[in-house]
């Protein structure tokens, strides 16, 4: 142990006060306590106000008499993505690499494809013995009218979601909750957002459990990329599962597999 | 020693300090210390300083312990509230259950009153979380039944104002009261303060 930097006396090994000055050996940087209070205070503020907005998006969405045409969804998809993005700027250069950069293994790409898969079925059993408590519009019926609606439910539902939920999730809001408290507080504070976000409290039953997937990955492996094919791999699932139902992919009628 | 916990901290009354046994920090219970140490070496104490040094330094832990009592108070009024809220959800649903007799009101209700009463029970060891995630939830819910029923805004309004202030309140003292229990583990008093 140094000598006591005021008095200079000699210290044992495990003190943190010198027992001729009482003054504390480990000096603790003040400058770095206050930044890292603001930056705390700050980081709230940032969380609070990308969830305001996207909250207010789907609120407006949701329970305003506005038809859910593909017009209307694709206005909104991009006006989302936008927000995060312009959010995920805010967040400086190294945000990206941070989102991109970690642990990689060849394997973990088909188990998480099948995880995804076995995920949707079980969510499948679980939505349909609700179905008659739900009264979600699905997903080929909203882009019924544009020329390929499987293909445009694909980039709506799984590609786009995948992508910009990801970031604001697991990327944003878990970067930002990080500084202010342990990380499993972190994994399921994001994740209940996240479920809360689809503002339909039945779903939040096989909701938060995903987002808890996608944002144990993350802590695990140190970037989205296996959250983002977690998410767009169980979304596709379910707009595969609907264009199915509607007749318009693996439809012996078709030639073309999905139109 | 747990400094929350110290007898020495909350005993009440009238501080005469009087030490039996020098080789043992009076304040923090560390032993042995050396004859030469003025001051404990793991918490500070002026062991072989005055008796003034020693009550000031006492008082000045002591101050910092009523003011995370207050800050724990007010955390257990958040956790209140969570339950409060749970209440509110509760009475709301069955209310709308009992007008529209709908399965799909009792499920959501459920979860609903299971989210608040978690947060609750999540409260008690880990506030800040369970707040803040309380807090969102309570105003996603509110923003949406208002959307439903702009009515919906007026009803039950001063048991909302009552819960939200407690909540916001609780946010920032839940993370204060954890800083501030960090200070009294580590932090020196001034013994020179106001002389």
């Amino acid at each position: 142990m140094p000598p006591c930097p005021n008095c200079n006396s000699e210290q044992d090994e495990k003190a943190r006060f010198c027992s001729s000055c009482g003054k504390p050996l480990v000096t603790r940087d003040v400058v770095e306590e206050m930044r890292k209070d603001s930056h705390q205070r700050f980081s709230l503020q940032r969380i609070f106000l990308l969830y305001g907005i996207l909250l207010l998006i789907c609120v407006i969405l949701k329970f305003t008499k506005v038809e859910p045409t593909w017009k209307v969804m694709s206005f909104v998809g991009i006006l989302i993505s936008l927000v995060i993005f312009i959010f995920t700027l805010l967040e400086g250069n190294q945000f990206f690499q941070r989102m991109f950069i970690g642990k990689y293994r060849w394997w973990m790409f088909p188990l998480i494809i099948l995880a995804a898969i076995a995920f949707s079925v079980v969510v499948d059993v679980i939505a349909n013995e609700l179905s008659r408590l739900n009264n979600d519009v699905f997903y080929t019926y909203m882009y019924g009218d544009t020329d390929h609606p499987v293909l445009w439910s694909i980039i709506s539902i799984a590609v786009q979601p995948a992508i910009f939920e990801e970031l604001a999730f697991r990327g944003i809001i878990y970067d930002r909750l990080s500084p202010t408290m342990d990380i499993s507080a972190v994994i399921v504070v994001s994740s209940i957002l996240f479920g809360i976000l689809h503002l339909s409290p039945i779903s939040l039953i096989w909701l938060v459990p995903i987002a808890l997937f996608a944002a144990w990955l993350r802590k695990k492996n140190g970037h989205i990329v296996y959250g983002m094919l977690f998410h767009f791999t169980y979304n596709l699932c379910f707009v595969l599962r609907d264009a199915y139902d509607r007749g318009m992919i693996f439809n012996k009628n078709h030639i073309i597999w999905i139109h | 020693m747990d400094p929350l916990n110290n007898p020495v901290l909350r005993r009440r009354g009238h501080l005469n300090i009087e030490i039996k046994n020098r080789e043992e920090c009076y304040y923090c219970k560390t032993s042995p210390l050396k004859e030469t140490d003025i001051f404990c070496p793991s918490c500070g104490f002026p062991q072989n300083g005055t008796n003034e040094d020693q009550v000031k330094f006492i008082q000045a832990k002591k101050l910092l312990l009523i003011r995370i009592d207050q800050m724990h108070e007010s955390v257990g009024r958040a956790r209140n509230a969570l339950f409060g809220a749970a209440a509110l959800f509760l009475v709301n649903y069955l209310i709308v259950y009992f007008q529209l007799n709908s399965t799909a009101v009792i499920i959501e209700g459920a979860i609903v009153v299971s989210l608040f009463v978690g947060y609750g029970i999540w409260s008690t060891k880990n506030p800040f979380p369970a707040v803040l995630s309380g807090l969102i939830t309570f105003a996603t819910l509110l923003l949406i039944y208002a959307f439903v029923n702009p009515l919906s805004i007026f009803a039950g309004i001063i048991w909302k104002v009552i819960i939200f202030s407690a909540l916001i309140y609780g946010l920032r003292t839940a993370r204060e009261a954890k800083k501030m229990e960090e200070e009294l583990k580590t932090e020196k008093v001034d013994l020179n303060a106001g002389r």
